[in-house]
């Protein structure tokens, strides 16, 4: 199990090089020169143009933030840097990257975490009720339900939602935005903050989680309809064992193996996911931070958020080949993958 | 081979002499929502070929003045460069005496701004425009008609390209082997590890010009990943069948045999996973002309129409009409891939 993880660890330092060559690739796509731009920033509203105190100022950035050298040196500058978790400071208010950043990760890792266990939790008894129905009215009207979801676009149920549901027009049953009340207070017992926190949080985590919820229910009953052909479970019945016990503890751990590897799919589909959900119902969170980032051009904070969620998804990938390892002990038996 | 209702179902074994295509059909013609969906795409194509015809500002056929003319055939031989506008130019078509005119169902184009419209009343749809307007006065449902163009070809031309990459590796991968089916699966999972819609949105940003050209050739070239695990598999399969070693017996050169025996025995599972690219295609770019970083604000697709409406919670008719469009046409692609999945897979066939 240990020289697994290991093997899997040491299989992800070229895909940690190729991510890092991407990431400066993409950040070096921004036209102009990016002194120019900090210049143009800082100097809005007061001295415009190159006049000769800009032109020092653009000749210390540059040396400063080292685009006087090579490409690889540059880049390798740059690595640095990412090493010391240092992504330089915004454009829009000076503030270092990462301190921006760390405001702002609690509440999308929360997110994304409750995202994961309602999206597994919801999915897998699903997955198992139709698989073992299937064919009946109750596994056909679940598909339906579970094919509309999947191809209903987020943005536009988050828009419905707000239109339909936030909109004192028609029903105003949860806020517009935010994740508590404007007028939640200190004083409050711990419950009602609780009672707050949900009511804001409740749509725009049913938005966040749908799509997951409807592509892994519908992987899972495939899965276990997959296990439930096999023979061993054709024996379990044989010898008598109730069909709780064969489903529950026989075919659910085995048809529990694809379904984990998703997890390295849903991961990144979240973190797309979260620029759209946080945007349209102004959560602050990290989605939010690199819409905003992206509409200013704020360049170090988009770069640096690129960069972590391509790190966080690796992070994503490997743990899903560990839990695979986990239910499957096959596959840490030294089996070269494919 | 007609079905009686009530009939026996006849298992779907080949016919004799019927080929691999014609079995296919046949077996997708047995799924119902595979072919309301196929029907649907069918529509949208003609939609999107008449759409200067359904939404238009000039009719399509008028006598002005005793003289025949044909505005909208005109604008195509303009836009061609044949003819000019003449004596035309300057000419509001609503306003001109005619003898009499044939106006196209929807009488506005995408851009014209209608500025008989002052209050939120009046860009409620209504008679005058069946789906309402947006902000400044734009037809919805022009905008829609003419918006399925950019929902077609966005989705066609961003799969054609993640196809062309997928199945050029993924043969190489599969009829090679060895170190070259090593490097190409490892960049395959570097590929499927990016987070695609964050670099695609990243990478339209970074690019301050942002074009629809753009944005399908990034949503291309991070989406060949599915078609080539696919191409690989099969023609790893298919390589080892005996005709493939007659052919090497007879001499053929490797890119004939990958090519003219390998590959249509290959890719017919590839048009699975296309499909389901072209949905996800479709997807992508509404989601990025939501958030603003689609198309320039000239263009009106069904994302950008919808990212109207953020920011005034008011104008439901923004919200639910383009929104619609979106999901139908992702809703049938996916179903279109689920029926040939279904059609394809030899398990169901017995």
């Amino acid at each position: 199990m240990a020289k697994y993880v290991l093997q899997r660890i040491l299989l992800f330092i070229p895909t940690l090089f190729f991510i890092t060559v991407l990431s400066f690739a993409v950040s070096r796509l921004a036209p102009g020169d990016p002194a120019a731009l900090k210049v143009g920033v800082t100097a809005e509203g007061g001295i415009t143009g190159r006049t000769g105190l800009n032109e020092r100022t653009l000749e210390l950035l540059r040396r400063q933030w080292h685009l006087d050298k090579p490409l690889w040196q540059q880049y390798l500058f740059w690595l640095r840097d990412l090493v010391r978790l240092d992504f330089g400071r915004s454009f829009q208010d000076n503030r270092p990257v990462m301190e921006k950043i760390l405001e702002r990760l609690p509440i999308t890792l929360a997110m994304n975490l409750v995202a994961v266990l309602l999206a597994y939790g919801i999915a897998i008894p699903l997955g198992v009720y139709s698989a073992t129905h299937a064919g009946t009215l109750g596994d056909r009207l679940t598909a339906l339900l579970l094919f509309a979801l999947y191809s209903l676009p987020t943005f536009w149920v988050g828009m419905l939602a707000i239109t339909f549901l936030c909109n004192p027009e028609y029903l105003a049953l949860f806020p517009t935005g935010g994740i508590r009340s404007v007028f939640a207070s200190e004083q409050w017992s711990l419950w009602r903050r609780i009672a707050d926190y949900v009511w804001h949080l409740t749509l725009p985590m049913l938005v966040y989680t749908y799509s997951s919820f409807a592509f892994i229910s519908r992987q899972m009953r495939s899965a276990m309809l997959e296990v439930l052909r096999q023979d061993y479970v054709r024996t379990a019945y044989a010898k008598g064992l109730p069909e709780r016990v064969v489903i529950w503890k026989h075919a659910l751990r085995n048809s529990l193996i694809p379904i984990i590897t998703l997890l390295a799919g849903v991961l990144p589909a979240l973190i797309g996911g979260s620029v759209i959900v946080e945007t349209i119902f102004s959560i602050p969170g990290m989605g939010e931070l690199s819409f905003r980032a992206l509409v200013a051009r704020d360049y170090p904070v988009i770069m640096a958020i690129f960069t972590l969620s391509a790190l966080l998804t690796l992070v994503g990938i490997l743990l899903a080949d560990i839990l695979y390892a986990v239910v499957d002990p096959r596959i840490s038996f030294a089996r070269r993958t494919e | 081979m007609a079905m009686v209702p009530g009939s026996v179902e006849i298992p779907p074994v080949a016919e004799h002499g019927e080929s691999y295509g014609r079995m296919v059909w046949r077996q997708f013609r047995r799924n119902p929502l595979g072919m309301v969906s196929l029907g649907f795409v069918g529509l949208l194509a003609v939609i999107a070929v008449l759409a200067d015809f359904l939404a238009n500002d000039k009719p399509i056929v008028a006598s002005v003045r005793g003289e025949l003319i044909f505005p909208v055939l005109k604008q195509y031989a303009v836009g061609l460069g044949l003819d000019s506008w003449g004596q035309w130019a300057q000419v509001d078509w609503k306003r001109l005496q005619y003898d009499w005119a044939l106006w196209p169902p929807v009488p506005y184009r995408p851009e014209t701004t209608d500025p008989t419209l002052q209050t939120l009343r009046d860009r409620r749809p209504s008679p005058k425009h069946w789906l309402g307007t947006d902000e400044i006065g734009r037809d919805v449902l022009a905008g829609i008609l003419h918006g399925t163009r950019y929902a077609l070809s966005i989705g066609f031309i961003a799969m054609g390209i993640a196809l062309a990459i997928g199945i050029f590796l993924g043969a190489l991968a599969g009829y090679y082997g060895g170190i070259v089916d090593i490097v190409i699966s490892r960049l395959i999972e570097l590929v499927l590890t990016l987070p695609t819609f964050f670099l695609i949105i990243t990478v339209v940003a970074m690019v301050q010009q942002g074009s629809i050209w753009l944005i399908m050739a990034m949503i291309g070239v991070t989406g060949w990943t599915g078609v080539a695990r696919f191409v690989r598999g099969e023609v790893l399969r298919v390589r080892a069948m005996e005709y493939v070693t007659a052919a090497q017996a007879l001499g053929y050169s490797t890119g004939r045999i990958i090519f003219r025996h390998v590959l249509p025995n290959a890719l017919a599972p590839v048009l699975v996973a296309a499909a389901f690219g072209i949905a996800n295609a479709v997807l992508i770019e509404s989601a990025l002309s939501f958030l603003g970083f689609g198309v320039p604000p000239t263009v009106v697709t069904w994302g950008s129409m919808l990212a109207k409406a953020r920011g005034t919670v008011t104008t439901w008719w923004m919200v639910v009409f383009p929104g619609m469009m979106i999901f139908l046409t992702v809703a049938a692609y996916n179903l279109i891939g689920d029926a040939l999945r279904d059609a394809l897979d030899p398990r169901l066939r017995e």
